[in-house]
């Protein structure tokens, strides 16, 4: 049989006849080339973000790092990449790794130079002529005039471009995160998520390229691409140890942590981060326990004692690596567990028992003395602790829950509950009955914890209220997908106006009114405005406050609290100041009393467990420099305007006064003088945190905004181009300002 | 209703060839082929001759150190099946030798020569093995072997220019720098 397939085959080709050809060009066009041509890089150099990864990857050590002279954002470096073009063999390696696409490679010679011996180029700056940039804004009009400027390809040509590649050297996936069902969750308090195999772990482990972006957003600056390194080599001891180098809470951060290094990991803004903290958590299950693997060396005692109150996660860390120096620690108490809030609030689906044990027990062998069920003020007093120890750290935490402030609470016998109350009491295993209707009021994770730890008490109705939207709501998106997959209802824009009462002073019901968002004429987030006639009765067993939470200062004894200057005048000693219920902290956490220092939720204004433990950290630091550094000492026990400034203040001061057995706020100036008397802090702390976030916006537009904005080219050709080259970025400049105008 | 001209092809195969360790579709219109380093030469000839794929797209090579082993693919084209065909075979890293293919299709020879001089395969019965092919006076392990250190030959052979004299590892330079970018 005559195969008439294999004779017509090739006449198929004819198709393609008429058609544009994709390797030659038709008709032939021979390449411009100048004189001396170098650079196939183009760089997106607003999207860039000074990784590193091309330079590390490139087998010609063709690429360098350089500063280009502005002031970066955070999971920025502010290094850009200057190739060596008498090394580069156009290989691409650099742009299939480059993690923000930003690099790209073409065909045609973006620089020349008249120099022979000119080979560095900056690429997406050195086409400007620019390679010094003043801010961030800079950046962005260069980027911008840069990527106008690219010669265009035509139709189905291809170049290295990588932005919307997903094949190439980067997983843009994350493992997926194995757990439990809604429907299964809600009957018991067993973890949620079920862990990393070691396979998985590894897996996501060869996902980190090592640059170490994220370590700028963590604030403990955790050595984080050290230990995944680690678990890519499964070498979990060295991991484990690199771990325990700045944090002694690890397996509580592998569980728990806010993980603010993953939003600043490079793969965050084209795909999933590195699941960082499910690396830290897996490295720390591989342990049951720590003794046996962790090798830190314990120094002898050397004469100097600690006092610290509170057994948080900032009071652990100032005892564990205290006492890893050298010094005779011991913590402080009030309750019969330690932890804090990691212990009290935290639920046990979230954050087991026996990890925390794990932990404790640990730091406790290494020679951390705890005192429980010690209260500071109460079973022991401040002046004997500020006699007994050479230093003193103070990380107590907010636990004083806020007031509602509804009609109807103060009456109601029972019923009413704070949600830090009821996650404390079932956390230490008490039974608490909410009935089988329970209302929660807040929008943050403490709110979102409280209703899905009465959803697993049994057969309960939980419905959260909230004043915005739920995408107001400032807790993690996470979470709040957690509570709904577990049934809990969550009605937004709802104000709550009135607790319901039976005559017995018992909860019955909820009054809230519905709102519409409105703007808020500033240019700010819109507030919540109540519908007239919208008002509803949910009717309930228990209404749950999770509205924010404050710090105990009742322990302190009014001579220990900050001086106005006309108390100084009479000579009384400076003492603790604070403001808005913060204790001020200076560099190394040293409050404005002499050998007192402070850190944790009571300081910092992120109020999560690994701030906590970085102020615990820093105070470490200070303390030693304290009680080591003889007259040197770095440790500067006063407050000066900066020192405000750089504590994110508005304009006024506040202090903390004792008025009839309780403990007020006073507004002051600058100078301390008291300026009104006697406010109670009830601003919701999620308000405030806006506001200061806003002010801080506003600073920093406006600080722009007084800039010359104008770009400065160079006048002399400095970068070497041919007069035709130059000719070219003239015309550029002139048309962008036509554009301008328009 | 028949066979797909895929699904036919890969049960002659497998009736033909006993010894093959897998074959499984590779997307649309492809097979990939594993199979026994004895049985590669046969196999391509049977292809060639009985079933039509008359074209050899390229011959390449995989490097699997771990494994001490090199995996050669050939990639055949049948056009009147419309099937492209891979072929794998994985041969002994320390001893590389395989049966050329030049007698089938001339044009297999610089194929050959190419995996010769980039990780040392040697094909028994290529008149031309061990012609340079593109590097010239090359005095190192084959390039292309994964043990071949690129960035530890570059810095052999190369010099840095002077303006980079004290170059840094990248990595190190940042986070030298660390400090001092992230105050703020
Ligand atoms: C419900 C809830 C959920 C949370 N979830 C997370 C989360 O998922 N991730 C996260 O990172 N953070 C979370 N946090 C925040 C985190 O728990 C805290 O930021 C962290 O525990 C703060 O540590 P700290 O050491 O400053 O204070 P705390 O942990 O509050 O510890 C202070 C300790 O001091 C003790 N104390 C107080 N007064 C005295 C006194 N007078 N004498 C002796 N002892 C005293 C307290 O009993 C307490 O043990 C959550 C908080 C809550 C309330
Ligand atoms: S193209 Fe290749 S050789 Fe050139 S800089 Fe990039 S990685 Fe290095």
């Amino acid at each position: 049989m005559i195969d008439i397939k294999g004779i017509l085959g090739p006449l198929s080709a004819l198709k393609f006849l008429g058609k544009a050809p994709h390797t030659i060009d038709y008709p032939k066009e021979t390449k411009k080339t100048a004189d001396r041509y170098r650079g196939i890089h183009y760089n997106d150099v607003e999207a860039c973000i000074g990784c590193g990864s091309c330079g590390t990857i490139c087998e010609n050590d063709a690429i360098d790092m350089v500063n280009v002279g502005f002031d970066p954002n955070k999971a920025d470096t502010g290094f850009r990449p200057v190739v060596d073009y008498g090394r580069c063999c156009w290989c691409a390696l650099c742009v299939d790794v480059c993690p923000s696409g930003s690099l790209s490679l073409t065909k045609d010679y973006v620089y020349v130079d008249d120099d022979p011996k000119k080979f560095l180029y900056v690429p997406g700056l050195q086409e400007l002529g620019k390679v010094n940039i003043d801010s961030t804004d800079d950046l962005k009009e260069l980027a911008k005039i840069e990527k106008e400027n690219r010669p265009k390809l035509k139709e189905g040509e291809r170049s290295w471009y990588q932005k919307d590649r997903t094949e190439g050297l980067l997983e843009f996936n994350r493992v997926p995160m194995k757990e439990l069902p809604g429907s299964t969750r809600i009957k018991s308090f067993a973890e949620v998520v079920l862990g990393y195999t070691e396979e998985e772990a590894f897996m996501e482990s060869i996902r980190c390229l090592g640059c170490g972006l994220c370590i700028s957003a963590c604030p403990d600056r955790m050595h984080i691409p050290d230990y995944i390194q680690a678990i890519t080599e499964r070498d979990y001891n060295s991991s484990a140890n690199i771990i325990y180098e700045n944090n002694p809470l690890p397996e509580m951060c592998g569980k728990v942590c806010t993980r603010q290094c993953e939003t600043a990991c490079v793969y965050h803004n084209r795909g999933d981060a590195v699941a960082i903290r499910w690396l830290k958590r897996f490295t720390t299950e591989q342990f049951d326990d720590f003794r046996t693997i962790i090798n830190a060396e314990v120094k002898p005692l050397n004469g100097k004692k600690v006092g610290i109150i509170g057994a948080g996660p900032a009071g652990l860390t100032v005892g564990y690596y205290l006492r890893l120096r050298g010094y005779d620690v011991t913590i402080y108490e009030a309750l019969s567990k330690a932890g804090g809030m990691t212990m009290a609030g935290i639920p046990k689906y979230r954050f087991p028992l026996d990890s925390l044990d794990k932990q404790i027990s640990y730091m406790e062998e290494m020679g951390v003395r705890i005192h429980y069920n010690t209260r500071v003020g109460k079973d022991i007093m401040f002046d004997e602790i500020m006699d007994t120890y050479d230093a003193v750290f103070i990380g107590i935490g907010f636990h004083d829950p806020y007031d509602l402030g509804l009609k109807g609470e103060k009456e109601a016998k029972s019923g009413v509950i704070s949600a830090v109350e009821l996650l404390r009491r079932v956390n230490f295993g008490e039974k608490v009955d909410v009935g089988k209707k329970v209302a929660v009021i807040g929008g943050g994770n403490v709110a979102i914890d409280g209703a899905r730890v009465s959803k697993r008490l049994g057969n309960v109705d939980v419905t959260i209220l909230y004043r915005r939207r739920v995408q107001d709501m400032p807790a993690d998106w996470e979470e709040i997908e957690g509570a709904e997959d577990e049934g809990v209802h969550i009605v937004p824009q709802a104000i709550p106006e009135e607790i319901m009462l039976d005559k017995n002073g018992k909860v019955t019901g909820i009054k809230y009114v519905m709102a519409e968002m409105v703007d808020d004429g500033k240019g700010g987030r819109p507030r919540p405005k109540k519908i007239e006639g919208s008002e509803k009765i949910l009717p309930i067993d228990t209404l749950v406050g999770a509205i924010g939470q404050q710090a105990d200062y009742s322990f302190l004894p009014d001579e220990y609290l900050f001086k106005t200057q006309d108390d100084e005048k009479s000579g009384s000693k400076k003492g603790i100041d604070t403001f808005w219920g913060r204790i001020l902290v200076h560099g190394y956490n040293e409050t404005t009393m002499k050998k007192v220092f402070s850190g944790g939720d009571m300081v910092n204004r992120t109020a999560d467990a690994i701030s906590a433990i970085a102020d615990g950290l820093n105070a470490v630091k200070g303390i030693d420099l304290f009680l080591q550094g003889g007259k040197e000492t770095k440790v500067n026990h006063s407050v000066t305007e900066s020192d405000l400034d750089k504590n994110k203040l508005l304009d006024k001061h506040y202090k903390m006064k004792h008025e009839n057995g309780k403990l007020v706020s006073v507004k002051l100036d600058l100078s301390g003088n008291i300026v009104t008397e006697s406010v109670k802090i009830a601003k919701d702390p999620d308000e405030l945190k806006k506001d200061v976030e806003k002010k801080e916006v506003n600073k920093s537009t406006d600080k722009a905004n007084s800039k010359d904005k104008t770009m400065s080219y160079p006048t002399k050709n400095t970068n070497g181009e041919t007069k035709k080259e130059e000719k070219k970025s003239k015309s550029k400049k002139k048309s962008k300002k036509k554009k301008k105008k328009k | 209703m028949g066979f797909s001209k895929l699904t036919e092809t890969k049960v002659l195969l497998k009736q033909y060839f006993k010894d093959i360790i897998s074959i499984e579709e590779g997307g649309e219109q492809r097979l990939i082929i594993d199979l026994q380093s004895k049985d590669i030469t046969s196999m391509i000839n049977h292809l060639k001759d009985f079933m039509d794929f008359k074209h050899l797209s390229m011959i390449s090579c995989v490097d699997w150190p771990e494994e001490n082993k090199f995996e050669i693919v050939y990639i055949l084209t049948s056009y009147s099946k419309n099937i492209v065909l891979m072929l794998k075979t994985k041969i002994d890293r320390k001893n590389p030798k395989l049966q050329s293919i030049m007698s089938l299709w001339p044009q297999a020879v610089t194929y050959e020569i190419e995996l010769n001089e980039m990780f040392g395969v040697f094909f028994e019965g290529n008149d031309r093995m061990g012609e340079e092919f593109i590097l010239e006076d090359w005095d190192d392990i084959p390039p292309m072997r994964r043990d071949f250190d690129s960035l530890e030959y570059a810095n052999k052979n190369f010099k840095f220019r002077d303006e980079r004299k004290d170059k840094k590892i990248i990595r190190e330079f940042i986070s030298e720098h660390y400090d001092e970018w992230r105050k703020k």
